[in-house]
């Protein structure tokens, strides 16, 4: 893994993201955290949009089995034929906000969705993002039909 | 999610962002999370002035894994870096470390510790060697005499 974290984990960062995500929303509108999390996917995380641009989705998978089980979420992984999917049934993140007495974020789904969007763009896969429930939901990685690898 | 250990690396990009847009977007953003930070921070100061700020600091030794010593006089609070993860991860990092990212330390900090009467000053020393020293003073004649000491100082806004 590129970036592994160890020792003990600072659980507020949450809370700054999640304000940071409001303020960037209403004062600059969705195009601006389109682009925010797209130079977070594809920059940032840069090893895991190439093994993405490769075929290759193991280091996305690795990314987020290691830190929601860092951060004691729960989550069950599933395999199909041409497709894996990421069930978080309890994100780490809306259990700290609900602690907090802080409300979730409107967006926050939505900076999940734009995070995966971005990772499969130019990539044989599609990310699919789907809300089941406060704090449950699923990404499913699909191979794109037109791809043969 | 991002990771709480990511948000370092998320918002260095957002700093790059918004100093695209002009540098009183990024202030204006630090502005915001020191709004935050007096959440969280600021019950501390009310209650125990100096203390309360040693306290939540240490608090925050422990929690982000900082290496740093922390001091309290009858002057001042001492924080002192001497290997601050959040720029090291910004320097360890695909997309770059943000030419000015330290600065943001004092733009969410300085904010909240001046709202409850008190002076602060830091020393960054460096932007690509993760040290620095951050001071909080009662007294703002004092403050001043410490800036002059300083190799980079902090000046957010």
């Amino acid at each position: 893994m590129r970036y592994k974290d160890t020792g003990e984990v600072h659980m507020d960062f949450h809370l700054a993201t999640n304000e940071t995500i409001e303020y960037v929303l209403t004062e600059y509108g969705q195009d601006f955290l389109k682009e925010l999390f797209r130079r977070t996917a594809q920059n940032v995380y840069l090893d895991i949009y190439n093994g993405l641009r490769k075929g290759d989705s193991q280091k996305l998978l690795e990314h987020w089995s290691y830190y929601y089980t860092r951060e004691k979420g729960d989550y069950i992984i599933t395999e199909g034929l041409n497709e894996v999917c990421f069930h978080v049934t309890e994100c780490p993140v809306v259990r700290h906000l609900k602690e907090n007495k802080i409300p979730v974020n409107r967006a926050f789904y939505l900076q999940m969705e734009l995070m995966n969007n971005a990772w499969s763009e130019d990539t044989p896969f599609n990310i699919e993002t789907s809300v089941l429930s406060e704090g449950e939901y699923t990404m499913t990685i699909r191979r794109t039909p037109n791809d043969s690898q | 999610m991002i990771p709480s250990d990511h948000f370092v690396r998320m918002y260095n990009e957002l700093f790059k962002m918004l100093e695209e847009k002009g540098h009183s977007h990024l202030q204006n953003y630090w502005r915001r999370i020191a709004s935050l930070q007096k959440t969280i921070l600021g019950p501390y100061i009310e209650k125990d002035g100096l203390q309360g700020m040693y306290d939540y600091w240490e608090h925050i030794r422990i929690e982000e894994n900082c290496d740093a010593n922390l001091e309290i006089t009858d002057d001042f609070f001492e924080f002192r870096m001497n290997k601050c993860p959040s720029l090291s991860k910004a320097l360890d990092n695909d997309a770059g470390a943000f030419e000015y990212y330290c600065d943001h330390c004092a733009g969410w900090v300085k904010p909240v510790v001046e709202e409850y009467g008190y002076h602060y000053s830091s020393d960054i020393i460096s932007r690509t060697l993760p040290v620095c020293v951050m001071r909080i003073y009662k007294d703002r004649k004092k403050a001043e005499e410490y800036n002059q000491t300083h190799t980079l100082p902090a000046k957010p806004y």
